[in-house]
């Protein structure tokens, strides 16, 4: 061992010991299991929640031109993204407002069926993130974001998305589902983090 | 997947481990007094000692480590090692916490002054506090960098035993050690 190695090591356990928590608060039984039961639920509704999210972004920049709005709307699709429900549910809210604040009853002029269709997409939002608790939801969700115009400003959210409706996959041993969505992402975002992840992964599942 | 088999030795982890993959509730609760303060130290230390107003919070990312590890048991190899297995899901909840926040701050870019601040105010000679250096020095590495440092110098395991834990190989974690090695050796030079 080196001088400077062994001098790193001092140094790295000097700090572990003056900053580690001393006294860890030990949670009972009774708190992680409803953490588990929490996450189980979380988990069936957050690809859909998450998928929508990134949808609304994608709408508003189609009708803002990679606008102010359109980096919000971003922001709000990742804050989705995190695992809590009200937090999520809260961002829809926020994008939906968002939405009809842009004026899209003035688009309808230009493409009535468009509008029309945005408007079902937003109010079936909340209650079908609800139903998100199968398997072929999560497939439906992803066949439709596949064919949402991606502006470029939204794909990394979209990446991180794909990321975790492959990790959904896996959860739900769903193997074979994971496996595919993990190389697609690999594929199409190779230079991403969330591309490296999904890379990882694939090599992780074939070993 | 599961696998039961009774392995030789009938000692007290080994039973553990064994009750855990079936399911005991009993088992759960062993498992959380055992091994819960082990686990809470590593993810510290994985997430460079930061704290919860940095987007990290050790006590949450350590019960969502044990929330999955009793949502998995069913996964678990009851010939494995329990610590190791625990180890794993808090590298994965770790890396998983760190991708989220990276995430948010890509997206608050135009907010996200305080990388930019903290990476102007790190220089050897800003710090008096040697500690405090090589906290922001550590929590600045990349995370496969700062995992390989972890397991092998503060966990002390050995390389071999670190790329089983990371799924890849000796070579790849001696790399990764020499590169975040470089990467501290500024503030280690200054001690």
């Amino acid at each position: 061992m080196t001088s400077n190695e062994s001098q790193l090591i001092n140094a790295l356990r000097c700090t572990d010991n003056r900053l580690a928590a001393h006294n860890v608060e030990i949670p009972t039984l009774d708190t992680i299991e409803r953490c588990v039961a929490a996450r189980r639920h979380t988990r069936q509704i957050r690809a859909g929640i998450a998928v929508s999210c990134v949808a609304a972004a994608t709408l508003l920049a189609t009708y803002t031109n990679f606008s102010d709005q359109t980096q919000r709307a971003g922001a709000e699709a990742t804050t989705a993204g995190a695992p809590d429900p009200i937090e999520a549910a809260a961002a829809i809210a926020s994008l939906r407002e968002s939405i009809e604040q842009l004026g899209i009853a003035e688009v309808s002029d230009a493409n009535d069926s468009t509008v029309a269709s945005i408007r079902d997409r937003i109010d079936g939002w909340k209650s079908r993130r609800m139903l998100a608790e199968s398997r072929d939801y999560v497939q439906t969700l992803e066949a439709e974001m596949a064919t949402i115009h991606e502006p470029i400003v939204s794909r990394s959210a979209l990446a991180a998305v794909r990321l975790e409706i492959a990790e959904t996959y896996e959860q739900y041993g769903e193997t074979s589902l994971a496996l595919s969505s993990y190389r697609n992402l690999a594929t199409t975002d190779a230079e991403s983090p969330w591309g490296e992840i999904a890379a990882d992964r694939v090599a992780a599942i074939t070993k | 997947m599961t696998t039961t088999a009774m392995p030789a030795a009938d000692s007290l982890p080994t039973r553990l481990a064994v009750q855990f993959a079936d399911g005991e509730p009993r088992a759960f609760e062993l498992l959380v007094a055992t091994h819960y303060q082990t686990i809470h130290r590593t993810v510290q230390r994985l997430v460079g000692w930061s704290q919860a107003a940095d987007g990290y919070d050790a006590d949450d990312i350590t019960q969502e480590v044990f929330a999955r590890a009793i949502e998995k048991h069913r996964q678990f190899r009851a010939d494995a090692q329990l610590p190791t297995w625990l180890t794993q899901i808090a590298i994965n909840v770790c890396r998983s916490r760190a991708r989220r926040r990276r995430l948010r701050q890509l997206f608050w870019a135009h907010q996200a002054s305080e990388p930019a601040k903290r990476s102007t105010s790190t220089s050897p000679e800003s710090h008096l506090e040697t500690s405090e250096s090589i906290q922001r020095a550590v929590a600045r590495l990349a995370t496969k960098h700062r995992e390989a440092i972890v397991l092998h110098y503060l966990e002390e395991r050995s390389v071999d035993e670190v790329a089983t834990l990371l799924r890849t190989t000796p070579a790849a974690i001696r790399k990764r050690l020499a590169r975040a090695r470089e990467q501290l050796k500024p503030w280690v030079s200054e001690l």
